[in-house]
């Protein structure tokens, strides 16, 4: 009797340890795993900063209104979601570029003159001097 | 005692999980700022190690025409093949002569130059001599013996020109090849030849060709390892486009261009194959810049090919204007560096001069190169203060020593200083800005007592900073003093700028004295 009575003991335990096992995994693993994405989130956007690169080719004057030629130099998929002359907002919007590619971004201002042209994605700013002619 | 074991298990679960879970994720946040740190020092090195780029436009091709004598029928002078022309000597007062005209069947329209080769033979020793045919004109070139039945090839430069034979004694010429080489201008086309000159490997995405009134955009995307290049083939006149942008990941290469088409048609090139000496200018400055109207030395090395003694008159020229002369005399084979001012042009802008081998010897010029001279035009007025404070704006403390004759700030017991100098400047045409030159002086005594002082130097549109460098001083290096040059490279469009050079002083409070002093400010730019 008293060697049954140990072994049921011994397998309630067991059963009770698993059973304890199952609820803390259930309790943090959730919280791991919202951890684990968020790193892995900010890894992406860390190297999507690092890898990206827009270039403007050049500025210049079509319809009147001044636009710039952009492109994506850099390695990976970008987006221009603000463009700014003269540290003045001239555009606004999201255009998706894929690496390699250009896009035509075009303003409301009309002036000819000597530009800092500053294209923007949700990551970095890349800024150039250039002359509309 | 059951209890407490069983407490003792449940936290030791716990503790387990605990501990398993945030060894995980520390080490996965450690593996993550791993990777990230390895793609920023690959990309920083891909990046700062992108090349320069180098380009090379050729807008000519060489096509061949064959000649014509006399206007006569060319089919026996197609080729080097034995059949020959032959034109027998007449007597004219005592002397048995023959005159004989040479062309072109088929010349380009336009070209830089041209190569004529005549294969001939002569029955008896004859002298010839070789006139350029200049619009009607002759203008003897060169003079030649021609040995008896032995063939000879006479070299010239000239579509038209011709050769007055002469002798004592009867005598034939026999005629079996005459060919012409043009070097001919692409009017349809040119080649650009982007060639990375970079220590490393560089993408290209693109090239642009502009003009005033035109804009496309060649589309590329190679790498291009150190010393390679990529060919453009362009189905434009080269001297339609005034601008060309190479682009690579960082960098958009500009390169301006100003290519004039050649003047040449059916008028005679330089140059000419000589008897004796023959002058060939072996390397030159290939660009000579400087400010308007400013006196530049130009150097040349001319060699002498010929096979005699020769004297040859270097000569620069600007589209048919003798800048300046040189004169040299040269042994055979040997080779002279020969240096002469010349002054640049009183406009900004960009030219392509000549230097010409001028042969005292033979009265033909012998060689002919191209290079470009760019001259700067002068934003800044009064940049040695030598007019005092006249064009320029002082802030307090900022002042003019007339002594000197600078500006300066000289203070004794100084707070912290932001004060500049300023000198508004107007573009009235698009120009590129080239250097940026002054002379700057900065002392402060005892070295200790301050915590920054510098000169900031800085390009203004309005309110908008276009371009700003800063020069430190340090208090290792007092006085620190020196001539401070850049590069601002930045296009300006007509209007009025402000060229503002700002003194900044963070003084600690027991500073004696400050004396900051800047001179000879210049500001050049090209069109």
């Amino acid at each position: 009797m008293q060697g049954q009575a140990e072994v049921i003991g011994a397998v309630l335990l067991l059963v009770i340890a698993v059973a304890l096992w199952a609820i803390a995994w259930n309790i943090f693993y959730p919280t791991y795993q919202q951890v684990s994405q968020r790193l892995e989130r900010e890894r992406l956007l860390a190297e999507k900063g690092l890898r990206e690169y827009i270039l403007v080719e050049r500025i210049y004057l079509k319809n009147g209104h001044i636009c710039a030629w952009v492109t994506n130099t850099g390695d990976v998929q970008t987006e221009i979601v603000s463009l700014y002359l003269n540290d003045t907002l001239a555009w606004s919007g999201y255009i998706d570029l894929k690496a390699g590619s250009s896009t035509e971004v075009c303003t409301s201002l009309t002036t000819k003159a000597t530009y800092r042209v500053k294209a923007c994605s949700y990551t970095n700013c890349f800024e150039v001097t250039d002359y509309v002619p | 005692m059951y209890r407490r074991g069983q407490a003792s298990a449940v936290g030791a679960v716990f503790l387990t999980l605990i501990v398993i879970l945030l060894a995980a994720l520390i080490a996965r946040q450690i593996q993550v700022q791993t990777e990230v740190q390895n793609i920023a020092s690959e990309v920083a090195n891909q990046r700062s190690g992108e090349g320069e780029l180098s380009l090379t436009l050729n807008y000519t091709y060489l096509t061949s025409s064959l000649g014509k004598i006399n206007n006569s029928d060319p089919t026996c002078i197609q080729s080097l093949d034995g059949i020959m022309c032959n034109f027998d000597s007449r007597l004219s007062g005592g002397t048995y002569t023959l005159t004989l005209i040479f062309s072109a069947t088929n010349p380009p329209s336009y070209f830089y130059n041209v190569t004529t080769n005549l294969y001939l033979l002569s029955s008896d020793i004859v002298q010839a001599t070789l006139y350029e045919n200049n619009s009607g004109t002759l203008i003897a070139r060169g003079t030649y013996t021609l040995p008896a039945n032995s063939p000879i090839v006479i070299t010239s430069h000239y579509v038209n020109y011709t050769i007055v034979f002469s002798s004592t004694s009867p005598f034939r010429i026999s005629i079996d090849f005459l060919n012409y080489t043009f070097q001919a201008y692409n009017s349809t086309g040119f080649y650009a030849k982007i060639t990375n000159i970079g220590p490393s490997l560089t993408r290209l995405y693109g090239l642009w060709l502009l003009s005033s009134t035109y804009a496309r955009r060649i589309n590329t995307s190679t790498w291009l390892e150190p010393g390679v290049s990529q060919t453009f083939s362009v189905n434009l006149p080269v001297n339609s486009i005034s601008e060309i942008r190479a682009i690579t990941t960082t960098r958009v290469n500009i390169f301006r261009i100003s290519v004039k088409p050649p003047t040449l048609t059916a008028a005679p090139g330089p140059g000419g194959g000589g008897a004796n000496s023959k002058f060939v200018i072996t390397s030159y400055n290939q660009t000579i810049a400087g400010p308007v109207s400013s006196k530049q030395l130009f150097v040349a090395t001319v060699q002498n090919t010929g096979n005699a003694s020769g004297t040859v008159r270097l000569e620069v020229w600007n589209d048919g204007n003798l800048v300046n002369s040189s004169q040299a005399t040269i042994p055979a084979g040997g080779s002279a560096t020969m240096s002469l001012y010349v002054t640049l042009p009183s406009t900004p802008g960009t030219y392509t001069w000549a230097v010409k081998a001028y042969n005292l010897n033979t009265g033909r010029y012998d060689d002919e190169k191209t290079f470009t001279v760019s001259v700067y035009g002068e934003l800044i007025k009064n940049g040695d203060f030598s007019q005092g404070s006249a064009y320029w704006t002082l802030e307090s403390p900022w002042r003019i020593d007339t002594s000197l004759q600078l500006a300066r700030i000289n203070l004794a017991n100084p707070g912290n200083i932001s004060a500049s100098i300023s000198q508004n400047f107007t573009v009235s045409s698009a120009v590129t800005l080239t250097q940026l030159k002054l002379y700057y002086y900065m002392y402060a005594n005892p070295p200790g007592q301050v915590n920054s002082l510098q000169l900031v130097v800085s390009i203004e549109s309005g309110s908008t900073t276009l371009w700003s460098q800063t020069i430190n001083w340090n208090k290792n290096n007092n006085p620190a003093q020196g001539n401070y040059a850049a590069q601002p490279s930045i296009r300006l469009a007509p209007g009025t700028y402000t060229l503002r050079i700002t003194a900044l002083l963070n003084a600690q409070k027991n500073l004696n004295q400050v004396d900051i002093r800047v001179d000879n400010v210049s500001l050049l730019a090209t069109p």
